[in-house]
């Protein structure tokens, strides 16, 4: 009883500082299948387009506390936080991805976390340089809110220069403007 | 000074067959009323500079600079090999001004000897004459230098048509052996040949203003990075990295300084570099991002980049300290702004909420803020002036891929670079050959 009332409390209080403006943390339903590989993305860009919405509910807080679907791999394509065209907001449907982030990272203290930042083709390139080291440090405001120290962090951007599609459509622009979080 | 609105025409003999590399395609955009109509005779002689006509240089070279109406062959009122032929009425009938006459012979194995005259046809008179010697390899750059002298002569303006661009290019796209290139080539897209090649992606050039040397942003060691390139000696050195971004390298016009982005701070601003002794000094202090600077002629302020006002705008910041100002006033993005070189115009990457294009104002904007759009849009990017002013060459999307294309400055001539290789983007103009 007592141990339940505790993992709940921290849940709790996860919820109140890390995500103020939060709406729409979903509790996850017990039994549910969280596999992450759902949410592949591939290079040919036709894995799921709706990438964020509701997918990364399933890598939410567990009330155990068991990191094994948040692996901090160099070649795990869904840590992946999107944005929208010209903005470094850090959407609502990623906050349960990075506070699972938050808490791999906490638990695994020698882990370092690089933080890609890119930006769509659109606009001119330095300034999109800019913009991807924008969304990479919001991102990180959010990971050092949920207790990461700020030492942890490697930011690179690429801007525009590495694109995760390359055709110049909406569906394929919105691939592009992302922080890659990568644990290697 | 020339009057630049007086008619004077110009017609082309063709004798050669166009041997161009890269497609050339011409397209005026807003009709050539004002002008020169220039009629070039080429360049008879006993035999032909294989492989490229210079004849064809110049007619592509005035035609292209949005200055001249060149006047075609079929409208050729007499065939003229030599100056005494000449009728001058008959020109002039036609509605030309100028006729330009030449002659290439060859004097030995691979030494030719091309004679070009320029006539006025309503004094009726030469107004100049040369003699060049070339071989086969020189005749690009003795066609670039005729346009020089024509264009020179006739407008008052010193010619551009010998001065270089850089760029960068994708190989292979998409494919395994994808590669980035840096390269330089004529302003008309030919000869070109590789500066520096990687498998990493490249960005950002800029001429010193010898011409000797590029910067350029490099990702090799996958972060921004600043290298200087002798293009000469092929030898280069990395400019030291900071913390973050290190990017939007741009020569101040004495050569001295770079004022480039760094992010070391917290986030990205306008810093000076001193390229003697690698130290640097911060210029802007905004917690927007202020990049891409761009040097004023004189040298004592530069253009940037920000978003402070909330969207991408160009603002002046004196270089020793003082005021920001801000330049542009219409529309909902501005960037990358390049400078004429009288210090008189920018041109920078407008969107208004229908596509990125090339609008160009004036920088003193107290009189007239307006951006006169000078292109079609709508992935349109990096304006760069030829260092007469009278040109931009930007990138532009046709078909998927990337390519190059050269509006004059008033917009009136517009004109794609497609060259035969690659994903093609970032250009910059080179300054006069020293």
């Amino acid at each position: 009883m007592t141990r339940q009332l505790f993992h709940i409390l921290v849940i709790g209080l996860y919820l109140t500082i890390g995500a103020c403006t939060v709406t729409g943390v979903q509790q996850i339903p017990a039994g549910e299948d969280h596999k992450s590989g759902d949410t592949t993305m591939d290079s040919t860009g036709d894995g799921s387009k709706e990438m964020t919405a509701g997918d990364d509910s399933t890598m939410g807080l567990d009330d155990e506390g068991d990191l094994s679907m948040v692996t901090l791999g160099s070649d795990n394509l869904n840590n992946v936080v999107y944005f929208d065209y010209d903005s470094d907001q850090v959407r609502d449907e990623s906050l349960p991805l990075i506070a699972a982030v938050a808490k791999a990272l906490v638990a695994r203290p020698e882990k370092q976390l690089r933080l890609e930042g890119h930006a769509d083709e659109r606009g001119t390139r330095e300034y999109n340089l800019a913009l991807g080291e924008r969304r990479a440090q919001a991102v990180r405001a959010r990971l050092e809110v949920l207790g990461v120290g700020s030492d942890r962090f490697d930011i690179v951007s690429y801007g525009e220069e590495r694109p995760a599609v390359t055709s110049s459509d909406e569906t394929s622009w919105q691939q592009n403007r992302r922080v890659e979080m990568i644990a290697p | 000074m020339k009057n630049l609105f007086r008619t004077a025409s110009l017609g082309i003999f063709l004798l050669m067959q166009q041997g161009a590399q890269g497609v050339l395609e011409i397209e005026i955009t807003r009709g050539i009323k004002g002008a020169l109509p220039i009629a070039i005779a080429t360049f008879s002689g006993e035999t032909y500079v294989t492989p490229q006509a210079v004849e064809t240089i110049v007619k592509d070279d005035l035609r292209r600079s949005g200055f001249f109406s060149v006047l075609e062959e079929r409208h050729f009122p007499q065939i003229v090999t030599e100056a005494k032929q000449l009728d001058y009425q008959a020109w002039r009938d036609a509605g030309v001004e100028n006729v330009l006459l030449g002659k290439i012979n060859a004097v030995g194995s691979d030494q030719y000897r091309i004679e070009f005259q320029l006539f006025d046809l309503i004094r009726q008179q030469r107004l100049l004459g040369n003699v060049i010697s070339a071989t086969s390899q020189d005749v690009r750059r003795v066609g670039h230098k005729i346009s020089d002298v024509v264009f020179e002569e006739l407008t008052g303006i010193r010619g551009a048509f010998s001065t270089r661009i850089a760029y960068i290019s994708t190989l292979n796209k998409g494919a395994a052996g994808q590669k980035y290139v840096l390269q330089v080539a004529d302003a008309d897209g030919h000869d070109p040949s590789t500066v520096f090649v990687s498998d990493k992606q490249i960005m950002s050039p800029a001429w010193s203003p010898d011409g000797r040397r590029l910067a350029y942003v490099s990702f090799e060691e996958d972060s921004s990075a600043i290298y200087i390139q002798d293009i000469f000696q092929n030898t280069r050195i990395k400019v030291p990295t900071r913390k973050g971004i290190n990017s939007a390298p741009a020569w101040s016009p004495d050569g001295r300084f770079l004022a480039l982005t760094l992010s070391k701070d917290g986030n990205p601003d306008i810093y000076l570099m001193n390229l003697a002794t690698l130290k640097t000094r911060r210029i802007t202090n905004n917690s927007a991002i202020d990049t891409e600077p761009c040097w004023m002629p004189h040298g004592k302020s530069l253009l940037f980049t920000s978003d402070r006002g909330g969207r991408p705008q160009i603002y002046e910041v004196p270089v020793n300290g003082g005021k920001v100002r801000r330049i542009t006033l219409e529309g909902k993005y501005n960037a990358a702004a390049a400078v004429s070189p009288d210090g008189r115009f920018l041109a920078a990457v407008h969107n208004n909420g229908d596509g990125f294009r090339i609008a160009v104002m004036e920088i003193d904007n107290s009189r007239d803020g307006t951006m006169h759009v000078i292109t079609k849009g709508s992935l349109d990017e990096r304006p760069s002036y030829a260092p007469n002013g009278s040109m931009i060459i930007y990138a532009t999307v046709e078909q998927g891929r990337g390519v190059l294309a050269a509006v004059s400055a008033d917009g009136r001539v517009r004109q794609s670079i497609r060259l035969t290789e690659g994903d093609v983007r970032e250009p910059v103009w080179s300054p006069f050959r020293q």
